[in-house]
């Protein structure tokens, strides 16, 4: 209703630029509507801005190791004004550890997400689109697929590429791996094979929501492409689903990466990312509980801002509340 | 005259839309005798099924009845409490739906629906009402109604389920019956049954009924007395002769001028209404309907009028009805001038020649093939053929299932065709679409049934259109070239170049079906398959879009397709008339022809089962038995055979009934030579 309203104000031709302005104001006027969305959007863009310039701003380095004034390491101390969420057992600066550690448990899932969104728009438009065989295909794939219990495959998929990675000699894999490392490189591809057939199933509903639609059969009656058809008409409209699926399945794809880190098997360490600092700080979790505490409260601020605010995007994107 | 039924005073409903109350009807008067069938008719939008519900205070819970009072049985039912009412829904007051499927639950027989109803509103043990399903469904003319009661929802046909609805509505013995389009969504044939039904149910049981539609000719055959709504107030309310006779208000009088009739001349342009309805939140202040009407005076604009007493036992809400009463002025847009004659430039014989088109479809997927499941098909499409000359509309009417829009379907290869032959200006032409050039293409364009997803939500008119324009013609013409181009054709089809820049989500949809017109239209086609362009529009704008069909096949020298259930506007629009039952051609000829005899049974029925838009012409006696067969089991022989009221014997079962051809070029197929259809249905003519 209230979209519609906002076309309709919106007079002359527009531009690609203005239009693009345009639904913006009104998807951020919608969102702001709906008060705990709205917050948990701004939530989740303080921590992508942590992620981004987290490092700048943290007061310490991730792996500093912290002595007091008598020389002796700062070794779990309670938070206080010096450290507001306190040190861990090696005597490092917690709030530096998790601001340092968003670039890692945002960013890796970031882009392992993007991917499998990616991948998973093409495929899907393609299944829905064609229907027949090529669906029948597809689609059995994604089922197998999704018969597969995440952490099983994670840990088969992360021992078995990790040995396989660190002793290649492959000229275009050699310089990736030197940067990101090879676990980075296994847990992307976990994540891609575990969501790309999830993200398919759904663009692929939304694809046969509207493929049999009058446009689409006018699209095909003066003789697109396919690829035009799937890209240009079809694609709008799955871009709603789309958006609340991505996001959803960030916030799985942090989650899955932070449990492995708990479970030791993710990122290595000196490394700060948050599954892993809850790892690290099992043994003091009675002794000095604050060591667990903050990176978990990060993690599931994060996931549960995630979680309500694709709720709003549903609720927004695919106009659900339209009707009282 | 006795004590009415229900009386409806001063009655206002409104909706809460965007956290304000919006007002949907307002200041209703309704008065509905015993005995009486009160027909409420009006176009979408005028609050006819929000006033027939809410007459039974059965409104969605964002309504309020905000004035007026509702009197029922002697008290006032406006603003008892709703548990109060449900003692009065289904017992005294009876509701039959519009979609029956929905309404009825489909994890229950249908029996224990029946049977609730009973026991809850009359105290009926389970014998007895069980008895009372039985003697319900039987008065509805249901055959074996013992073995129908175990029967789930979706094992009956969707007559069947309605007459199911009205069975139940009516066990009860309500006192009123509120009828909510309760036909709509069925085909004519079964339509002309329920009506019958419903007529005489009506008068044995001595209740009354509240009939809302849109449908102005269901509304003349079945009503006595009919109330017209226009943006949430009445019009006009008059019993059904005086007012099909003589409308008092101009909406009125242009609604019935709106449709295309059997006696009509084909040249002859239809009046229409113009402008569109105000949405809810834009009502005129006075008089709602002055900014539509032919003949509004300044006072129309600025002061309402009361609704009050017109001629004999009719009301009314016009300033000026006495002036329309005694003929001083004329309420209606006197359409001008005739169509002109087509220009067609074509120098070929045939604009199409479609030759022995079959199609079927089957499911048999992978997995079927695997298990060795036999494979089970639908022969949707059998051996028909279709030759368009130019110039010309071929219409090809039908009812659901009759294949007419496979047929459509696989001429412009959205369906690839299991056999048959296509020649588009005399060129042959591939069955399949990735085979047809642009030349093709752009030859021979479609338009579709649903105006509201022909067009893509996400790109603008101009794009929409334009884009056409570019594929078709030639992609590397110029961008201001296309821009001219779709000016042009959007004020060819009645809209201004502002349009262009508008989404779908912002035009009604009489003015999407323009679009869709526009987008047909901007390559130059030679042939355009229309398929129900005007199914799901108002009268009033079906109107206006069959005058722009014929004026743009006259300007731009096209030939036209057109698919239709509806006969009359089929008879409107065509030079030739192809009838289609179960996949096969069963009558083809000129317009004409195919409306008098001799003519196939089945278009007999159909004729017989249209109800025309005037209680003086009677419908015909024809009734249809039984249902459209599956044509998964499609009868052998003729495969109209099963409900033809001119049934011979074995040999109609038994053998393809012959083509019978008159002097005219009139093809019937039937084994009843064409003297004797002939001779048969002039008596029944003349009866």
């Amino acid at each position: 209703m209230t979209q519609q309203q906002a076309m309709v104000e919106s007079s002359g031709t527009p531009s690609a630029l203005q239009r693009i302005g345009d639904t913006l104001t009104t998807f951020f006027k919608q969102m702001a509507q709906r008060r705990v969305a709205f917050v948990s959007m701004i939530i989740v863009f303080v921590f992508i801005f942590i992620a981004l310039v987290g490092p700048l701003i943290a007061p310490y380095e991730f792996d500093e190791i912290l002595r007091g004034d008598d020389r002796r390491l700062l070794r779990n101390n309670p938070p206080s004004i010096a450290h507001i969420m306190g040190t861990d057992s090696r005597g490092r600066d917690i709030l530096s550890r998790i601001l340092w550690g968003a670039r890692e448990t945002i960013g890796l899932p970031a882009v392992a997400t993007t991917v499998a969104v990616i991948l998973g728009t093409v495929l899907g438009l393609t299944s829905g689109y064609y229907g027949g065989w090529v669906d029948e295909v597809l689609s059995r794939i994604t089922d197998s697929l999704l018969a597969i219990p995440a952490l099983v495959l994670a840990l088969v998929m992360i021992t078995t590429i990790v040995p396989i990675l660190s002793e290649t000699s492959n000229p275009i894999l050699l310089p990736i791996i030197n940067t990101v490392g090879e676990t980075a490189i296994s847990l992307t591809v976990v994540v891609v094979l575990l969501y790309t057939p999830i993200v398919t199933r759904v663009v692929r509903s939304a694809t046969l929501n509207v493929r049999d639609s009058g446009y689409i059969e006018a699209a095909k009656l003066r003789g697109e492409s396919s690829l035009y058809i799937m890209f240009r008409e079809i694609f709008p409209s799955v871009l709603p689903a789309l958006v609340v699926e991505a996001s959803l399945r960030l916030s799985y794809a942090i989650f899955l990466i932070a449990s492995l880190g708990f479970l030791g098997l993710g990122v290595q360490p000196p490394s700060p990312e948050w599954g892993r600092m809850v790892f690290d700080a099992r043994d003091f979790v009675e002794t000095a509980p604050w060591t667990m505490l903050f990176p978990i409260l990060a993690i599931a601020i994060l996931i549960i801002s995630i979680n309500l605010m694709s709720d709003g995007l549903r609720r927004v994107l695919r106009n659900e509340d339209g009707r009282e | 005259m006795s004590q009415p039924v229900i009386a409806a005073n001063n009655l206002s409903i409104d909706y809460r839309i965007d956290k304000q109350w919006l007002n949907a009807v307002r200041n209703i008067d309704l008065v509905i005798q015993p005995q009486q069938i009160h027909g409420l008719v009006g176009e979408s939008g005028s609050g006819k099924s929000t006033l027939g519900l809410g007459m039974m205070r059965y409104l969605s819970s964002n309504s309020r009845i905000s004035s007026g009072e509702i009197i029922f049985d002697g008290q006032d039912i406006a603003h008892v409490p709703l548990s109060k009412m449900r003692k009065i829904w289904g017992r005294q007051i009876s509701l039959v739906p519009q979609n029956p499927l929905d309404s009825l639950n489909p994890s229950l027989p249908i029996g224990e629906q029946m049977i609730e109803v009973t026991q809850l509103h009359l105290g009926y043990s389970e014998t007895e009402a069980k008895q009372a399903a039985i003697e319900a469904l039987d008065n509805v003319k249901l055959a074996d109604p013992d073995k129908l009661l175990s029967r789930y929802p979706h094992q009956l046909s969707g007559g069947m389920q309605q007459r199911v609805m009205i069975a139940m509505a009516l066990s009860t013995r309500p006192k009123l019956l509120i009828l909510d389009e309760p036909t709509t969504a069925l085909d004519v044939t079964t339509q002309a049954v329920i009506l019958d039904l419903v007529r005489d149910l009506i008068k044995n049981e001595e209740a009354a009924a509240l009939y809302v539609s849109h449908d102005l000719g269901t509304v003349a055959q079945l009503c006595d007395y009919v109330t017209v709504l226009y943006a949430g107030e009445v019009m006009e309310s008059a019993p059904v002769k005086d007012l099909f006779a003589k409308p008092l208000h101009p909406y009125t009088s242009g609604l019935l001028g709106s449709l295309p009739s059997a006696n009509q001349a084909n040249s002859a342009r239809l009046s229409t209404i113009d402008g569109v309805a105000p949405s809810l939140a834009e009502r005129p202040k006075a008089c709602v309907f002055a900014n539509r009407c032919p003949i509004a005076i300044d006072q129309c604009h600025t002061e309402k009028p009361p609704l009050e007493p017109m001629l004999n036992d009719r009301i009314g809400r016009c300033w000026r009805w006495e002036e329309i009463a005694n003929g001083e002025v004329t309420p209606r847009n006197q359409p001008q001038g005739v169509f002109e004659d087509d220009n067609h430039t074509a120098d070929v014989d045939l604009v199409l020649t479609a030759d022995h088109m079959s199609k079927r479809f089957g499911e048999y997927s992978l997995l079927d093939r695997l298990t060795g499941q036999e494979e089970s098909y639908v022969q949707a499409v059998q051996d028909v053929s279709i030759h368009v000359k130019p110039g010309m509309t071929v219409g090809i009417v039908g009812e659901s299932g009759s294949g007419k829009t496979t047929l459509a379907r696989a001429i412009v290869a959205l369906n690839r065709a299991d056999d048959g032959t296509i020649e588009l200006l005399e060129t042959p032409l591939s069955l399949q679409l990735s085979n047809r050039n642009k030349d093709a293409l752009s030859e021979l364009r479609m338009i579709f049934q649903n105006p509201n997803d022909a067009l893509n939500p996400y790109q603008t008119v101009g794009e929409t259109v334009g884009r056409t324009y570019k594929v078709l013609k030639d992609s590397k013409v110029k961008t201001d070239e296309i821009n001219n181009r779709v000016d042009e054709v959007l004020q060819a089809v009645g809209l201004t170049t502002a349009y262009a820049s508008r989404y779908p989500n912002q035009l009604s949809g009489g003015e999407k079906q323009r679009v869709a017109l526009a987008r047909a239209f901007v390559a130059n086609p030679a042939l355009i398959i229309a398929d129900e362009p005007t199914s799901s529009l108002d009268v009033s704008v079906q109107a206006t879009i069959l005058n722009l069909l014929k004026d743009l096949r006259a300007e731009n020298g096209a030939s036209y397709v057109v698919i239709s259930h509806d006969l009359d506007v089929i008879k409107y629009l065509s030079d030739w008339i192809v009838v289609m039952y179960l996949g096969e051609v069963v009558e083809q000829g000129a317009a004409d022809d195919v409306h008098k005899p001799p003519m196939h049974p089945y278009t007999e029925a159909l004729l017989a089962a249209i109800p025309q838009p005037d209680p003086s012409i009677k419908q015909g006696e024809i009734r249809l038995e039984g249902d459209i067969p599956s044509p998964r089991n499609k009868p052998t022989g003729c495969p109209f055979h099963t409900r033809c009221p001119r049934y011979l014997g074995d040999i109609c079962v038994d053998e393809r009934p012959p083509v019978r051809v008159t002097d005219e070029g009139h093809e019937i197929r039937c084994h009843i030579p064409l003297d004797e259809l002939r001779d048969a249905q002039t008596v029944m003519e003349q009866a």
